[in-house]
C-alpha cells in the first residue's frame, strides 16, 4: 500500500515539473504543398494546439500549444492520419524542472504517460527533446528494426528515446 | 507517332516529378477525412463526321468519409442530343486498403466502384460510365510516388445495362462488358522550391486510357496530356486534351479538350 502511495505521490509531483512546450514532427507519403496544407488544416483542429509552423519543403510541422493545455501525442499522430499521411517522426520539446528519472518507471507528462527506453536512473532539468519511438510515431522501416517494437503497453503510453 | 514519343521523353527526362492528382483517372490517394471537395468536370468533344461539338457538364462532389475512404456523386448535363440538357448521373466510392509511406515516398493500392445512370441514347461501343451508358464499373489502383514522381494504373471492369427512358444497349448482352485500364503519369514542374502553400503549383500529366470489349474483343487506345495549377494549396484546374491513338471500337466524339475544376474545403464536416 505504502508502494502505491508513493508511485502516486511521484506521478503527481513529476506531471507538475514538466510541460510539453513544443512538438517537432516529419509527416510521410507526400510530395505536393496540397497534402501537405491537408494535414496543416488538419492539425489546426486540435483544440491544444495553439500555432503551426509549417515547412512545406521538409514536410515539417512545428506545433506550439496553449499555455496550461493537456498536449496528446495520439490525437497529433491521428489527425495527420486524418489527412491520408503517416508520421516518419515525432520530437517533444519538454520542459523538465530537476525531474528525477528512474529506468523503466512511466512518467506523466501532461496527457501522455512516458516510458524513457535509453534512460538510466538520473534527473532531468530544462528543455529536453524526446523521440517518440512507437509504431505510427517513426518511420516503418524503423520501427521494423527497433526492439520496443514487440514490448507493448497499455493505449496513451509512449515510449520514448533522448 | 513521333511526336508522341517525344512527349513521353520530354516528361521522363526531366528530373522533378509530382503530382498524382491525375486529371482523367483517380490515384490510390484519398481524400483527406471530413474534408469536402467540389468539381466541375467540362468536356468539349469533336463529334466524328459533323462539325459538332458535343459538350459534356458534370458537377461533382467528393467527401472524405475517413482516411480510407470517399465517395463522390456527379450529376450529367450535354448537348450531345441537340439540346443541352441533364443526362443522369453516377455515385462513386473509393477504399485505400493498402498504404506504404516514407518521406516523399508512398505506394497504395485502392478499389473503386462506380454506379452510373443515363437517360440518353446508346450511340457507341464504348463503354463510358461518365456520361453515357448506365451501368456498373468496379476497380483496383495502383499508385507510386516516388520523390517527385508519381505513376498510377488501374484496371476496372465494367458492365454496361439500358439506359434509361427506353434506350436499349443496342450492341448486344455479350458486348455489355468490357475491362478499363489506365496508366499515368505526373510530374511537377513549379516551383522549383517549395516556400509555402501560396506558391502556384504547376504539374504536368500524361495518361493513356484503353478499353477492351470482353464481348467483342475490340479496343481503344486514348493519350491525355493535360497542365494542372494548383492555387493556395487548395484549388485546381486541370487543362488537357483527350486523343485517340488507335480504335477498333465504334465511338462518336473520342478526340477533344476537357477543363476540371476543383476546390476543396477541409475539414468541412
Amino acid at each position: 500500500m505504502k508502494n502505491i502511495f508513493m508511485l502516486v505521490a511521484i506521478f503527481i509531483s513529476m506531471a507538475t515539473k514538466a510541460q510539453v512546450m513544443k512538438v517537432y514532427l516529419q509527416a510521410s507519403g507526400l510530395t505536393c504543398s496540397m497534402c501537405s496544407n491537408a494535414i496543416n488544416k488538419s492539425l489546426k483542429t486540435l483544440d491544444f494546439v495553439d500555432k503551426i509552423d509549417a515547412d512545406v519543403k521538409r514536410y515539417t510541422f512545428e506545433l506550439s500549444f496553449k499555455s496550461n493545455s493537456s498536449v496528446d501525442f495520439g490525437k497529433i499522430k491521428r489527425k495527420v492520419e486524418d489527412a491520408g499521411f503517416s508520421v516518419s517522426s515525432f520530437v517533444a520539446s519538454i520542459d523538465f524542472d530537476n525531474v528525477q528519472f528512474k529506468s523503466d518507471q512511466p512518467v506523466r507528462i501532461g496527457g501522455n504517460t512516458l516510458l524513457f527506453v535509453n534512460l538510466k536512473d538520473q534527473a532531468l532539468s530544462g528543455e529536453t527533446m524526446v523521440r517518440l519511438v512507437d509504431k505510427g510515431f517513426i518511420s516503418s522501416k524503423e520501427y521494423k528494426g527497433n526492439s520496443f517494437s514487440k514490448s507493448r503497453t497499455d493505449e496513451g503510453v509512449y515510449h520514448v528515446s533522448l | 507517332m513521333k511526336p508522341l514519343f517525344i512527349i513521353i521523353f520530354a516528361l521522363l527526362s526531366v528530373t522533378m516529378w509530382s503530382q498524382e492528382l491525375f486529371s482523367v483517372t483517380e490515384p490510390a490517394s484519398n481524400r483527406a477525412a471530413r474534408s469536402v471537395g467540389i468539381r466541375v468536370d467540362n468536356s468539349i468533344m469533336d463529334e466524328l463526321g459533323t462539325s459538332g461539338i458535343n459538350y459534356h457538364l458534370i458537377p461533382e462532389i467528393m467527401v472524405g468519409i475517413s482516411k480510407k475512404f470517399m465517395v463522390s456523386a456527379g450529376i450529367f448535363f450535354s448537348n450531345r442530343s441537340g439540346v443541352f440538357r441533364y443526362e443522369g448521373g453516377s455515385v462513386y466510392a473509393k477504399y485505400r486498403f493498402l498504404s506504404k509511406d516514407a518521406v516523399q515516398k508512398h505506394f497504395r493500392m485502392a478499389s473503386f466502384g462506380r454506379i452510373s445512370y443515363n437517360n440518353s441514347d446508346v450511340h457507341q461501343e464504348e463503354i463510358n460510365m461518365c456520361g453515357h451508358n448506365t451501368g456498373v464499373e468496379w476497380g483496383i489502383v495502383v499508385t507510386q510516388l516516388l520523390r517527385k514522381v508519381a505513376l498510377s494504373s488501374s484496371l476496372s471492369v465494367l458492365k454496361a445495362t439500358d439506359n434509361g427512358n427506353n434506350n436499349k444497349f443496342v450492341y448486344g448482352l455479350d458486348n455489355g462488358k468490357a475491362i478499363n485500364y489506365a496508366f499515368s503519369m505526373g510530374k511537377l514542374m513549379l516551383p522549383k522550391e517549395y516556400r509555402g502553400y501560396q506558391q502556384t503549383n504547376l504539374n504536368m500529366m500524361l495518361e493513356f486510357l484503353g478499353q477492351v470489349n470482353t464481348g467483342s474483343g475490340k479496343y481503344y487506345m486514348d493519350i491525355a496530356p493535360s497542365v494542372q495549377m494548383i492555387f493556395n494549396s487548395q484549388a485546381r484546374v486541370d487543362i488537357g486534351y483527350r486523343k485517340q491513338l488507335s480504335t477498333t471500337l465504334l465511338r462518336s466524339a473520342p478526340n477533344g479538350f476537357f477543363v476540371r475544376l476543383e476546390y476543396n474545403f477541409f475539414n468541412a464536416l
